[in-house]
């Protein structure tokens, strides 16, 4: 008699999981742009006071990315991944999110943790071989942009802009949050000349090493992450 | 060739894809116990029909004991656990290691794998410089006799290359503390222009590109992949294995043999006045400290500062060990000192008062010459030959 009762009880609880066991991938997408064009490496383009620059390199990682809904955290992705704008398919992130969950922002960041920095070798996007660690003084360079501006005056007019530092008080890494909307990939642009104009090439042209002029331009590069306007 | 000399061949043959396949299975980097899949049944089967049609040709061929036998020697090879986990000795009184054995376990394989690249010019841009060439196993893993060392294409360096050894409790590595983990130190000489030049990623490409290093790889990681992180790791292994516990201070301290008066007074004054910072089992704290070193006239190195960008760590240096001292000199992070007298002359004598001199050396360090012989005479029973000559931390001669 009791045996039918203890089945439906088990199955009470059991269905509930098999439900949450349904996953399905969202889409994050990086968008490199040079104000409100696609960037376009290795061509000369022009910042908004008419300076001639040309970008041959974008690399930045982006890590924890973190989707919110209703105030709560619904969805945290464990892994790190390196955006390279020569890299078409690292442009696009997916996430296995779980069905259901409720999605109103999305938060990640520009970087990598202090935790990561101290516990030695990584593979995939995170090996050394990535070009994105330094080797000199350990941890992982966050944000690398380089190209060339007639105003730097160095070998080949050449910019590098290496951001990067784990320890205080030059803790590099940002942390950037926006609103999306609950269905549909989410695309975000990456402003490449809204950061040169702030950045200023030409006042300065190397950043390689941990510093408050990094940490500065950390914030620079944070800022210009939007939501792609979806038209 | 003889039947039994074919079948020889055969059996080792067959034994090698057996391991290998019993690697595959194990997973990437985790040591684990094979798990049978169909795909190992089909290789063991054409192994199995080797060693049948080898035996159908031999004396033994009507022998079924004998061929039982051998397939269940194939059978036992080919669920050994591969890559072979090794643990690691931990000498008895010392603390527990700092670095986590768990995110790199060590295996015999990945072991063999870190010494060959340890002591493979392969690693540097014109193939001559290698890990060993600064770092000598019979001088406690450094460059004796040279003040800095010279890399590629006769290239002087700024600092004196650190004795090698107990690196799974080592903190902050380098003079100046600039690398964080023993898996990522390796990448500070490999890309210094005045040590090896290279690039990370072109050393993994080099080391694809090799005919011996993709099965090396495929022994120590369970495949033939091979990745900046893999070979970092592999370096690390050999390293870890780097323990110098058995000199006369440590059979002294298990009370199996006993100093001299020479050196009783002598560690009496060592306790007395370097023990603080040169704290044993290490003899390092692993800290850094202004050991009252003027701040030399050519590089003008401010040690830990440059890390760091704070004043109150100018001219603070890694405190090295004392284990071998014997073996690492000249001393100090330029090599200034050639001998240990020298060393203690500073001490006692030299000493160059600041804002970040060491709390322990601002009163200064008063010793009397017989003094400073019995502290070198202490000093000497820190020497580990049995470290510096271990076969296993040589040249891998094969």
């Amino acid at each position: 008699m009791l045996r039918p009762v203890c089945l439906s009880v088990l199955l009470c609880f059991l269905l509930p999981c098999t439900g949450q066991d349904a996953t399905f991938i969202k889409h994050v997408g990086f968008v490199p742009v040079f104000s409100k064009e696609a960037l376009q490496l290795h061509q000369a383009v022009k910042l908004a006071d008419g300076t001639p620059v040309t970008i041959d390199r974008l690399r930045f990682y982006v890590s924890q990315i973190t989707l919110h809904g209703q105030g709560r955290t619904s969805f945290v992705d464990p892994a790190c991944h390196l955006i390279d704008a020569e890299i078409p398919s690292s442009l696009e992130v997916a996430l296995m999110v779980p069905q259901g969950i409720h999605v109103d922002s999305i938060s990640f960041l520009l970087g990598i943790d202090s935790l990561t920095n101290v516990s030695g070798a990584f593979g995939g996007d995170l090996d050394p071989t990535k070009g994105m660690y330094w080797a000199w003084n350990s941890g992982y360079i966050n944000w690398k942009l380089e190209g060339t501006c007639t105003k730097c005056e160095t070998l080949k007019n050449q910019f590098e802009f290496h951001l990067g530092g784990y320890l205080p008080p030059y803790f590099n890494a940002q942390r950037i949050g926006f609103a999306v909307p609950a269905q549909g990939p989410i695309a975000i642009d990456v402003d490449v000349a809204a950061f040169l104009e702030r950045a200023k090439p030409g006042e300065r042209c190397a950043i390689m090493s941990p510093s408050k002029e990094a940490v500065e331009l950390a914030r620079v590069a944070a800022s210009v992450f939007s939501i792609a306007d979806h038209d | 060739m003889t039947e039994r000399s074919t079948c020889n061949v055969v059996l080792k043959k067959c034994r090698a894809t057996a391991v290998r396949f019993s690697g595959h299975l194990c997973g990437i980097s985790r040591p684990s116990t094979p798990i049978l899949s169909l795909r190992f049944f089909a290789s063991w089967r054409l192994c199995g029909y080797s060693f049948i049609s080898a035996f159908q040709r031999s004396p033994f061929s009507r022998t079924k004991p004998v061929l039982a036998a051998v397939l269940l020697f194939v059978l036992i090879a080919a669920t050994t656990q591969h890559p072979e986990p090794v643990q690691l000795k931990i000498p008895a009184g010392w603390p527990a290691p700092t670095y986590d054995f768990s995110k790199n376990p060590l295996t015999k394989e990945g072991i063999a794998l870190g010494r060959k690249l340890f002591y493979d010019p392969i690693l540097s841009v014109d193939s001559i410089v290698s890990c060993s060439s600064c770092h000598l196993s019979y001088t406690a893993f450094t460059h004796v006799d040279h003040a800095v060392s010279h890399g590629i294409r006769d290239r002087i360096g700024t600092r004196n290359s650190p004795a090698l050894m107990n690196l799974a409790w080592s903190g902050l590595l380098m003079w100046d503390g600039a690398v964080n983990h023993l898996d990522v130190q390796a990448l500070a000489p490999i890309a210094h222009p005045d040590e090896m030049g290279e690039d990370i990623a072109h050393v993994v490409e080099k080391l694809r590109r090799s005919g011996r290093y993709p099965g090396l790889f495929y022994d120590a990681f369970g495949d033939a992949t091979i990745t900046g992180e893999r070979m970092l790791k592999a370096l690390s292994q050999f390293e870890l294995t780097l323990i110098s516990a058995n000199s006369k201070y440590d059979r002294a301290q298990a009370g199996l043999e006993t100093f001299t008066d020479q050196e009783a007074s002598g560690y009496r004054i060592f306790k007395a006045h370097c023990i603080a910072c040169h704290r044993p089992p290490l003899f390092t704290t692993g800290a850094f400290a202004n050991n009252g070193l003027a701040v030399d006239t050519v590089y003008h190195d401010l040690g830990r500062m440059k890390i760091t960008g704070d004043p109150t760590d100018s001219l603070k240096f890694k405190i090295p060990t004392l284990r071998n001292v014997e073996f690492s000199f000249p001393y100090m992070h330029d090599g200034r000192f050639k001998s240990l007298r020298q060393v203690i002359d500073h001490y006692a004598e030299g000493l160059v008062q600041g804002r970040t001199l060491a709390p322990e050396l601002r009163d200064g360090v008063t010793l009397s010459k017989n003094e400073r012989t019995d502290l070198v005479a202490f000093l000497l029973t820190l020497s580990d030959r049995e470290f510096c000559f271990n076969p296993d931390h040589a040249f891998p001669r094969e």
